[in-house]
């Protein structure tokens, strides 16, 4: 009867659908490999070169950073460094870089920011210490970046932080900080403004 | 004059019947609907005597004399049929009712006597409840139902909760296959589309001995339509529109049979819906798009005492996030929390954009069932489904377009089942196996949040249920055996394959009493256990959805935890019944309580410094958690034309060892409706409805810790990030009007929600955080129904 036609078929597809099943299930999934996260902040430097002025000596580049070193994306007290004090009456061309050092090999976040610099915005923020910072660089619409600033000491000795805080505003970029957007790095470092230097 | 005689003749040989005969005349009859199907639990009166349908919808009266009696047939749902018949009839009455328009279903009296809870209790979303929800997610329909309230995330996401359980402790059948999504997710609503149902059914009450532990908390049954047995082309259409996010909605079904086999059906379906950004009374919530595109198909043969069935079905769907909802920092979340308005507000757009989501999921049926004389019925089930879900986040250019999740999830259930009935006992005694297989699809560049990995379940279980008298007894038992295999990475660099073993059970009782043919008690002692998740054992790392730290029990502190801290959550529920269900008023009450050893949740242990600021750190850990609670609804038929139908839930929770409350409990709630019914000369059924959802402030919330106070939190209770949002009071409308034409009908329907335009969030909505609730919505539907039969 045409029934056991139709039965015979289901069945065939049953079992047909049963064997792909067991197929799939021995093929599929091999073991997976480890991530590499390509979007991840690990090291942030900051670089801090006096000015001088014709005939001076060359000073000592200051740096302030954190280096994950242990890659546990925590900022451990630790992992934070200073190199040491800022003097005095002094001007210092800061610059910027932010590294991603989790995979096999570095990567240069800083560059893509200055080649999404239109996104982007370096806010800073100082407390107690005597230092005033102004951006240089900017983005091709003419709104301020922050890679690279100027830091300026006032003639008294202090101490304080400084937070830098990396602002990411893609279509919403005003020039203000805060502003609108997202945080994606925040960063305070102790300072100190010490005499001397000369 | 001729019908005088007659009666004359009838009432003449009636009377010498009863002088010359005995009362011995038998009168067995079967109680069904129109569509065939018969009614178990119905109630048939005769002279003041009343029995109750068998699970066949059949029934027996003895002892009657010859001669006229009248009869009168209930149903809840259905309209009270009240007729006389002559006896002796030559043959078994058949007593067909006629579906009544309500708004409200009541409790399902006897339900399917093999496959669910009759002792649970159990609610029935109609075809005609489910209509009106026509468009609208599973999540969103099943909010209905007392003591069924919904996780949401933003107004596309609804996630079921029963009781205050839900993610993976309640099970979704999809057509008698269990549901395997990522449901574990916060944020994953199930992918079913509504449109394939023609009946849902919520079992609120450990089911676990019927299906495993995933239904520890209930069980949802999605059902579709029977396959019809006529061999003529038929189906229906349903279209709506909606104003508040200018979607549209189209479904369509198409069945017949084949005229060269006979016994032979098919069906197929497909459904489409677009839908933009909606708006609260304020403002845009930009990127909160939907939309969807699914199809099933259905092939069934069926004789007498064997058939078999298969069945695909394929869900695809895209949906947005709250673009404000997007934080990645604790400073941009605490300042979004602390806005009255979302940071981010554009204009209306059909447009989806990261952050989104976007789930593919096909399921594929087979089934087959045979009768065995003087044994019962065996029934075998396979289902094969494959889940792909991406979720997209906002990346820097160089990372755009790439998933920030995604993950592959192979499952396959094979039932086996024999349904068995011996003199007043009924059973179904079975096993259960699942295989799954899921892993993270590479190429996100991020560390995934769950890790690959096998997991195999197989249990074995037994249901009797007992009629005697007005008494209707339960018990059941199952064990189950689980094998869990993870691929996990310590320190993102070696890979490990812990696995693991759990082997557990799972017991039932439960009793039904029928007081009179009005009302019953019903009571369900359940106790279950249930192994934690993959996602509670191994959860890693930061997740920016929650703007939290998340490490699994297997986590903690950086080492793997030793296997054999890990306990299983046992969980016993008492859940006691009462229903009474009269000529013009009907009330269903049940009220619970349940106690959980070893509950999963979410502690707080402090914070973390990242590069982009404090994080909150949460570990998951095991307490002893109680939840208890009372619901149900009442049903008044006014007058011929008006009725009211009132829902209302309460729930307390509580975390027992830390003296605490537990997170995202829902609160107590109620809503009243009044329906005006008509039904015009032309045979015209015409509604108009006014109801009135009230939510009340969740008393029992978190305390409150803002994303800038976290590093300063010192406590171990577990908080929120803002307080719970206030109560509300909404005012929704609906007319409605089904025309018969011919022998098919055509129902439109004008919806309004939200009618005052009401500001409110909802303190089961993950984004209250950043955004009120949608504003004013009007729906217009549709639906055209030209099924050959029914």
């Amino acid at each position: 009867m045409k029934n056991q036609t139709l039965l015979r078929m289901l069945n065939r597809l049953t079992l047909f659908l049963f064997v792909i099943t067991i197929s799939l299930i021995a093929a599929c999934s091999d073991d997976p490999e480890s991530t590499n996260e390509e979007e991840v902040i690990t090291t942030v430097l900051v670089a801090l070169d006096p000015e001088e002025a014709a005939g001076e000596d060359e000073g000592e580049i200051i740096t302030l950073s954190w280096d994950d070193v242990n890659l546990d994306a925590i900022v451990d007290a630790s992992e934070v460094t200073v190199s040491g004090p800022l003097f005095t009456d002094k001007t210092y061309d800061a610059t910027i870089q932010i590294l991603n050092k989790s995979g096999d090999s570095e990567i240069d976040i800083s560059q893509e920011i200055e080649e999404e610099a239109e996104e982007h915005i370096f806010c800073f923020a100082v407390s107690d210490a005597g230092i005033s910072i102004t951006i240089q660089d900017e983005d091709k619409n003419g709104l301020p970046l922050g890679l690279k600033s100027i830091w300026s000491t006032t003639s008294l000795e202090s101490t304080g932080t400084v937070t830098i805080t990396l602002r990411h505003q893609p279509g919403v970029k005003t020039g203000d900080c805060p502003g609108a957007g997202e945080t994606d790095a925040t960063l305070t470092f102790p300072v100190a403004v010490t005499f001397g230097g000369e | 004059m001729i019908r005088g005689s007659i009666f004359l003749l009838f009432w003449g040989l009636g009377f010498s019947a009863l002088h010359g005969q005995n009362c011995t005349l038998v009168l067995s009859g079967v109680v069904q609907d129109k569509g065939g199907n018969v009614l178990p639990g119905a109630t048939v009166l005769l002279s003041g005597k009343a029995i109750v349908t068998s699970a066949n919808g059949t029934f027996e009266f003895q002892e009657l004399c010859p001669g006229k009696i009248e009869l009168t047939v209930r149903y809840i749902g259905y309209q009270e049929s009240q007729f006389e018949i002559g006896l002796p009839l030559s043959e078994q009455l058949v007593v067909t009712l006629i579906h009544s328009e309500t708004t409200l279903d009541a409790v399902e009296v006897s339900g399917n006597i093999t496959h669910s809870g009759l002792t649970n209790a159990t609610y029935r979303l109609t075809q005609e409840e489910l209509d009106h929800f026509g468009g609208r997610s599973l999540g969103e329909a099943l909010n209905r139902v007392p003591g069924v309230s919904a996780l949401q995330t933003g107004p596309a996401i609804f996630k079921p909760v029963i009781d205050g359980l839900h993610s993976q402790r309640i099970l979704i059948l999809n057509n008698g296959i269990r549901q395997e999504g990522q449901q574990w997710g916060i944020e994953h609503a199930p992918e079913i589309d509504p449109f394939i149902a023609s009946e849902i059914r919520v079992v609120k009450g450990s089911e676990a001995v019927r299906y495993g532990s995933d239904a520890i908390g209930g069980v949802i049954i999605v059902d579709t339509p029977p396959m019809h047995q006529a061999q003529k082309f038929g189906g229906e259409l349903n279209a709506g529109i909606f104003s508040n996010d200018r979607m549209g909605v189209f479904s369509g079904l198409l069945e017949g049979g084949f005229k060269k086999f006979e016994n032979t059906n098919w069906r197929i379906q497909s459904s489409a819906k677009k839908g933009g950004d909606y708006s609260a009374p304020d403002y845009v919530l930009s990127n909160t798009g939907v939309q969807e595109l699914n199809f099933s198909g259905a092939l069934g043969w069926q004789e007498d005492d064997h058939g078999a069935e298969i069945y695909f079905s394929s869900f695809n769907t895209e949906i947005g996030i709250l673009r404000a909802s997007h934080t990645g920092s604790p400073g941009d979340l605490d300042s979004a929390i602390r806005s009255p308005q979302p940071l981010y507000i554009e204009d209306f757009t059909y447009a989806i954009d990261p952050p989104s989501q976007k789930i593919n999921h096909q399921l594929l049926k087979v089934s087959g069932f045979k009768k065995i004389s003087g044994v019962g019925t065996l029934n075998v089930l396979y289902g094969g489904q494959l889940n792909q879900r991406k979720e997209y986040d906002i990346r820097r250019q160089s990372q755009a377009g790439k998933a920030a999740l995604s993950l592959k999830l192979f499952s396959n259930t094979l039932d086996v089942f024999l349904d068995h009935r011996i003199a007043r006992m009924e059973g179904s005694i079975g096993i259960n196996g699942t295989y799954k297989d899921n892993s993270n699809v590479p190429g996100t560049d991020i560390r995934p949040l769950i890790p690959n990995y096998k997991q195999f379940n197989a249990g074995l279980f037994i249901i009797e249920k007992l009629r005697k008298n007005n008494w209707l007894l339960e018990a059941g038992a199952r064990v189950d055996h689980q094998y869990l295999q993870v691929l996990t990475f310590i320190n993102n660099q070696d890979l490990v394959k812990p696995a693991f073993n759990f082997t557990y059970v799972s017991g039932s009782l439960g009793a039904s009493y029928y007081m009179n043919d009005f009302a019953r008690i019903t009571s369900h002692l359940g106790v279950s256990m249930r192994p934690p998740h993959v996602s509670e054992l191994y959860s890693e790392g930061l997740h920016h959805g929650a703007a939290a730290i998340e490490r699994g029990l297997m986590n903690q502190d950086g080492f793997q935890t030793d296997q054999s801290l890990i306990r299983k959550e046992v969980s016993t529920k008492l859940t006691n019944g009462f229903q009474f269900i009269g000529k013009s008023f009907s009330l269903e009450v049940s009220a619970y309580a349940n106690h959980i050893s070893n509950y999963v949740f979410l502690k707080p242990t402090g914070s973390q410094l990242t590069i982009r600021g404090y994080f909150p750190v949460f570990d998951y850990a095991q307490t002893e958690a109680i939840l208890t609670g009372i619901d149900g609804l009442v049903h008044w038929d006014l007058n011929k034309h008006v009725e009211y139908a009132g829902t209302f839930a309460y729930l307390y929770a509580k975390d027992v060892t830390h003296n605490d409350v537990l997170t995202f409990i829902p609160p107590a709630q109620m809503e009243h409706a009044i329906t005006w019914h008509q039904l015009t000369k032309r045979n015209q059924d015409f509604f108009i409805t006014i109801s009135v959802p009230v939510a009340f402030t969740q008393t029992r919330a978190p305390i409150t810790v803002y994303p800038s106070e976290v590093d300063e939190y010192e406590g171990s209770k577990v908080f929120d990030f803002a307080p719970a949002p206030d109560g509300y009071v909404l005012l929704n409308t609906e007319i409605g009007v089904k025309f018969p034409l011919k022998d098919r009908t055509l129902s439109i329907a004008l919806e309004g929600q939200n009618l005052l335009n009401t500001s409110y969030r909802v303190y089961m909505n993950r984004l209250r955080y950043f955004a009120d609730e949608p504003g004013m919505n009007f729906m217009l539907r549709v639906k055209y129904n030209f099924h050959s039969h029914e």
